[in-house]
């Protein structure tokens, strides 16, 4: 399973096509995502979030999980969406993947969960080519279809950027020491 | 002495005074002015030219001995010259002297000019041996001799100064000589002036208070006399011209003081003074004379119409022509005052007669004025009010008359209405009996639905009652079903849950790999069941959503069913009170109706009296109306002012025709119960026959 992520994460020329498998699957606004489901921990509901000082907008906090603190990204934000109440349907997805020889463990904060689905390799069509080299489209996997739906696939390594992500790591690991590191992570 | 002397003389001997004065001051100041100027002239001869010639003597003299040094200093060549000179100088010298021997002061003059002139002859004697020498060329020998005969020089000097020094010091005492005869004659002529002065302001004032006084006088006195004022005396004489005219003074004023005299005696009434006349041209006495004999016969002409006035015999007038201008006018004047007086009486008197022989349109109709104008108004006055009363009379007689035929045939036609009444009184009763059952009839009727009306309120309110019921049941179920949707969420809630597990079983089974495959399946199973769960309490939410709608609908309605209710119940409510007014009315309208009977009984009663007063009230107008008839034939006795009227005596006013139903008034009245029918009138059948009674005229 790890080489498997490092894979994907480090290996920029993978061919999108070896992404077939079982997704969990999400609303987002009116959108339909899906995450690798050997990427999902496990699917909480809303918990109290507390705020961590002199961080980004898209950064909620970070939420006590059975002992273990860990960071909650609010999607929405992240994908410069407005910034929706929070509905009973309302859940965080806890996330787990490797970055930099490291595990990392993260909530994120999505409208609503629908269902685990398992789609073939064939059903999954490459990120179309907008054309543009100024948007990245790198953190899409591709975007997979079942019945007449269309549901964006996500690398959630990705959609987590670097510099984020190791902003993220610190605050896993020590998120009163947040506050100094932030200063890199200035961009969402 | 002045006051003897003539104004004339006394002013011609004042101003020749002073003429005389003026001429000695001027002869004073004329013989003073020659003599001075007689000395100023000697004063010149004497002294001024000599003095010129002293003058000329010495300068020649010291042009003399300047030449004789020039002389002897020229050249030789130049001393002939100097020489010519010198003689010229000694020419002048002598013409000097030959001029002064002319005028000689006195004898110390003559010896000062001698002893001059012998000096200036010794120096010449002693220059010509100098010049002598000199011409020889013994200058140097001239000189010396020069030198030798200064002594001489000095003394001629010394000569001439004398004569000079004389002559100044004898000018001198001449001007001081004239000095003091100017100051003398000035002196004098200042004290002949003041006394002239003096003399001819006393002499003036004498003068102008001799003549001044005495006019200031009388002046007076012309002013006082002018005023009216003759009670005032001049107490002034002298023998002038001003003595004469005070004397003509006191003569006037005497006149004056007798013409005043008079004319206030004739002021006072005594017309009978005696006034004598001064001259032919004392008009005034003359006058006074014209004046007194006009009075006296003013006099017996008014006394003798005065009496004639008393006596009563108004018709007595004066000879106004005997008496000249506004005398006769006042004669004439006495005589119209008799006319005017005597006019308006026999005017009254005529008047006043005729009005005593019943001619009440007699009236004084001359024009008078004054009193008189009162006289006549009180007279006319008089007439119009007597004339006015008996108008009046005869106008209401007339009207009395009218009145009464009106009376006499209205009571016949009350008589005959009063029978009509009482027909009709009797089918009032009858209908009035039916009303009064369909009265009764009524007010049962209306006890029955009031009884209705109460049952109707009863059974309204039950169903209100009902309606409230089913409202609060409806309110019940509103609250179950929301109890309902709380249970609903809870299963919405427990569904939700239940899809996470699921999911996250999922998950697990993922990661499990193969292991977890079978794992899956249940968490698939599981997932499935939750989401029918979830669709189930969705379809329960929609039923009880749609149930707690139908109540609230059934909630507004029964409201209004209720409020519908509320409102019959209200209606039926009012009905009944309306049927209990009905019921109430109705009752007191039967009592009514029997009361309008026992009204209708009554009033057939008094409708049969009412017939019976009417006719009596007929019979007694017609005996007002033949009184009202001799009345008028009173009136017709005086002559009046014929306005266009029909006569009072012409008869009654024509009454209407008789009622065919006074026959049936007479039968119901003789009916009646009235007692005071027939006393002492005439029965209603005599009453009958009267509007056709043609002799009434006759009146």
């Amino acid at each position: 399973m790890s080489s498997d992520d490092r894979g994907s994460e480090h290996g920029q020329a993978a061919p999108r096509a070896s992404v077939g498998g079982k997704y969990l699957t999400f609303n987002l606004a009116a959108e339909e995502y899906g995450i690798e489901i050997l990427k999902v921990r496990e699917i909480i509901g809303v918990q109290d979030v507390t705020r961590i000082p002199k961080t980004d907008a898209c950064i909620r906090g970070v939420i006590n999980l059975r002992g273990r603190v860990i960071p909650v990204v609010d999607l929405r934000r992240k994908f410069g969406m407005d910034a929706a109440e929070a509905t009973e349907q309302t859940v965080v997805i806890v996330v787990q993947f490797w970055r930099e020889a490291r595990e990392l463990t993260m909530g994120v904060l999505v409208d609503s969960v629908l269902e685990v689905l398992n789609i073939a390799a064939d059903q999954i069509e490459p990120t179309p080519d907008i054309g543009s080299g100024a948007v990245h489209t790198d953190f899409i996997l591709g975007v997979g279809k079942a019945d007449r739906r269309v549901i964006f696939l996500l690398d959630i390594g990705k959609v987590l950027s670097a510099a984020e992500t190791k902003q993220v790591a610190e605050n896993g690991s020590r998120a009163e020491c947040a506050a100094e590191t932030g200063k890199d992570a200035g961009s969402c | 002495m002045l006051k003897n002397m003539k104004v004339a003389q006394r002013l011609t001997g004042g101003f020749a005074l002073v003429a005389i004065i003026a001429a000695i001051i001027g002869a004073v100041g004329w013989s003073n002015i020659r003599q001075l100027d007689g000395s100023y002239i000697y004063m010149y001869e004497k002294t001024g030219a000599p003095m010129k010639d002293a003058m000329e003597m010495s300068s020649a003299f010291q042009g003399v001995r300047s030449g004789m040094r020039d002389i002897i200093l020229a050249e030789p060549k130049d001393k002939a010259h100097a020489v010519e000179q010198v003689d010229a100088f000694v020419e002048q010298m002598r013409k000097a002297q030959a001029s002064y021997s002319t005028t000689f002061v006195d004898e110390q003059d003559r010896k000062n000019f001698e002893a001059a002139r012998d000096a200036i002859e010794a120096y010449l004697a002693k220059a010509g041996e100098v010049q002598a020498l000199s011409l020889q060329g013994k200058d140097a020998e001239a000189l010396t001799a020069l030198h030798a005969q200064h002594k001489h020089t000095v003394a001629a000097i010394e000569a001439l100064d004398a004569v000079a020094q004389y002559m100044v010091d004898e000018g001198k005492k001449i001007c001081e000589r004239n000095t003091a005869a100017a100051s003398r004659a000035a002196n004098i002529m200042l004290a002949l002036m003041i006394g002239g002065f003096v003399v001819a302001v006393a002499l003036g004032v004498s003068l102008s208070r001799g003549i001044a006084v005495p006019l200031g006088l009388m002046t007076q006195s012309a002013r006082r006399i002018a005023l009216g004022d003759t009670d005032q005396e001049i107490t002034y004489e002298s023998r002038d011209e001003l003595g004469e005219l005070a004397e003509s003074f006191r003569h006037s004023i005497a006149y004056l003081k007798n013409a005043s005299r008079t004319a206030d005696a004739i002021a006072r009434g005594d017309v009978d003074v005696r006034v004598d006349a001064k001259s032919d041209k004392d008009l005034l006495a003359k006058s006074f004379q014209a004046v007194c004999g006009n009075l006296q016969a003013l006099r017996a002409d008014a006394g003798m119409l005065a009496q004639a006035a008393v006596a009563g015999q108004l018709g007595t007038r004066a000879n106004a022509s005997k008496h000249p201008g506004g005398y006769g006018n006042i004669i004439q004047g006495f005589n119209e005052t008799l006319d005017a007086l005597l006019a308006p009486v026999t005017d009254a008197v005529g008047v006043l007669e005729r009005l005593s022989g019943r001619d009440l349109r007699a009236r004084v109709t001359s024009d008078f004025k004054g009193d008189h104008a009162k006289l006549k108004s009180a007279i006319n006055t008089t007439g119009e009010a007597l004339h006015d009363a008996l108008t009046q009379v005869a106008e209401a007689v007339e009207q009395v008359v009218a009145a009464s035929g009106q009376i006499a045939s209205g009571s016949q036609a009350i008589a005959a209405g009063a029978t009509e009444q009482a027909s009709n009184l009797e089918e009032t009763s009858a209908s009035l009996e039916e009303v009064a059952g369909m009265t009764r009839q009524n007010a049962d009727n209306t006890q029955q639905a009031k009884v209705l009306s109460a049952a109707t309120k009863t059974a309204a309110d039950k169903g209100s009652q009902a309606m409230e019921m089913m409202m609060t049941a409806m309110g019940e179920i509103r609250g179950a079903a929301e109890g309902t949707a709380a249970i609903i969420k809870d299963i919405n809630e427990i569904a939700f849950q239940t899809n996470l597990l699921a999911l996250n079983a999922a998950v697990e089974a993922a990661r499990a790999g193969d292991a977890g495959r079978g794992f899956a399946v249940v968490a698939e199973e599981v997932r499935s069941l939750a989401q029918r769960s979830k669709e189930a309490a969705k379809k329960t939410e929609e039923l009880i959503n749609r149930s707690v709608r139908l109540a609230e609908q059934g909630q507004v309605i029964s409201r209004d069913v209720s409020g519908n209710l509320t409102e019959i119940v209200d209606q039926v409510g009012k009905v009944t009170n309306i049927v209990g007014e009905i019921t109430v009315a109705s009752q007191e309208q039967a009592r009514g109706i029997e009361q309008v009977n026992k009204a209708v009984t009554e009033l057939d009663k008094v409708t049969q009296k009412n017939a019976a007063t009417s006719e009596e009230s007929s019979a007694s107008a017609e005996e007002l109306n033949a009184q009202a008839q001799e009345l008028a034939g009173m009136v017709g006795n005086f002559k009046l002012a014929t306005k266009e009227r029909p006569r009072v005596v012409a008869g009654r006013v024509a009454s209407p025709p008789p009622l065919p139903l006074v026959k049936k008034v007479a039968r119901s009245g003789a009916n009646g119960s009235n007692g005071t029918n027939g006393k002492h009138h005439p029965r209603p059948e005599d009453i009958i026959p009267l509007g056709a009674e043609p002799s009434f005229g006759d009146f």
